[in-house]
């Protein structure tokens, strides 16, 4: 069995922040945008997500139908897992709790998910996995707004990463799909 | 009048410090770790189609310490960067001795105003990132050119700091200009003609 990719989607601003994007909206959704998240989500066996965005998720995506939003099967039925230390109970259909960050509980989880893993929003576990090598293909769709307040993706202080543009899209809602793969450092 | 166009090699996480590494930063340097031909030929059309360079005063400092002795490796971009009038902005600065160069010391926006109206071609400002905080806050920027590099850099200072009013802009082009490298081009939506 081949390990899995950990594949990072985020809808970001063009300053970084990607806190609560409901300001993506008033830029509608390029058909052509639902596509390349299908080829995402396409190859995802799981769903990996830190606590914050677990929390926001599960009751979003809980009772929103494939009629309401054709992503609702995906999120509703895929195996999630949750990074965290203080989370007891993950009552969305299908969710498991891995406890606490370790970039050894991730690999296991690669090993153990037989496809890709897709991981969204989640800045500290994104930030994490950066870190230690753990993200192998990073997908920013980046939003014609700077936003000035909220949380940035990329924070300060992380360790400097460089990566390859695998890939590049521009839609007519002004909204630009950047695709990057982080470049290992022994490899660079 | 002339277009102030901010024109920025950028990291991933919005990173505008020392892409050249002439001021000497730790991270400096880094827009050489990933080719970018079209990028080069770019900006030269970019530097050919402006007047006149703004910019802050650590840029100037970094600039004119490096121009001026390569005109021989950088041809006709370093005859145009050390003969084509630069303008500082500057509290401290009383001496600019980079050629063709003067120095603005307060008033900053009616004095950008004031620079643009005086050209045709576009006022083009680089790096700079204090100054274009500024520029931002009094709505003078026609245009962002970013040159996206496949870096993420962890510190620096960054095109869009933390806290600053935000902005709504709109995508006018996109473009690779090397393997890894992208051109995005936005202007604030404020300027939709």
């Amino acid at each position: 069995m081949t390990v899995g990719a950990i594949k990072v989607h985020e809808f970001i601003a063009l300053d970084g922040v990607f806190e609560d994007p409901s300001w993506t909206f008033e830029f509608g959704f390029d058909p052509k945008m639902g596509e390349a998240i299908g080829a995402i989500t396409g190859t995802c066996q799981a769903i990996l997500l830190g606590r914050r965005t677990f929390e926001v998720f599960a009751p979003a995506w809980s009772t929103r139908t494939a009629e309401e939003d054709p992503g609702a099967p995906f999120f509703n039925e895929s195996p999630k897992y949750v990074v965290s230390g203080s989370l007891k109970t993950a009552e969305w259909n299908n969710s498991a709790i891995l406890g606490r960050y370790s970039a050894d509980t991730i690999r296991d989880l690669k090993d153990q998910v037989d496809g890709d893993i897709y991981v969204s929003g989640s800045g500290t576990l994104v930030r994490a996995m950066l870190a230690d090598g753990l993200v192998d293909e990073l997908h920013m769709f980046v939003y014609p707004v700077a936003r000035g307040a909220g949380q940035r993706l990329l924070a300060d202080s992380g360790p400097a990463t460089k990566f390859t543009l695998a890939r590049s899209e521009a839609y007519g809602n002004g909204v630009v799909h950047l695709a990057y793969a982080p470049v290992a450092p022994d490899a660079a | 009048m002339g277009q102030l166009v901010v024109t920025e090699f950028i990291s991933l996480d919005g990173i505008i410090e020392d892409p050249g590494g002439s001021e000497g930063t730790p991270n400096g340097g880094w827009s050489f770790r990933s080719p970018a031909p079209e990028g080069q030929h770019f900006k030269f059309e970019e530097l050919q189609a402006s007047d006149v360079q703004l910019m802050g005063r650590v840029t100037y400092e970094g600039f004119a310490a490096a121009w001026p002795a390569m005109e021989e490796a950088t041809g006709d971009f370093g005859k145009r960067m050390n003969s084509m009038p630069k303008v500082v902005v500057s509290t401290t600065l009383t001496d600019a001795a980079w050629n063709n160069t003067t120095i603005i010391s307060g008033n900053v926006a009616a004095e950008v105003t004031k620079l643009k109206g005086r050209y045709e071609g576009d006022v083009l400002v680089s790096a700079s990132a204090t100054l274009v905080d500024t520029l931002r806050e009094h709505d003078l920027v026609d245009e962002y050119r970013l040159m996206v590099h496949p870096v993420v850099l962890g510190s620096g200072k960054r095109l869009f700091k933390e806290g600053a009013a935000g902005t709504d802009l709109e995508l006018v082009d996109s473009r690779k200009v090397g393997p890894d490298v992208l051109l995005l081009t936005y202007r604030p939506a404020s300027k939709r003609s």
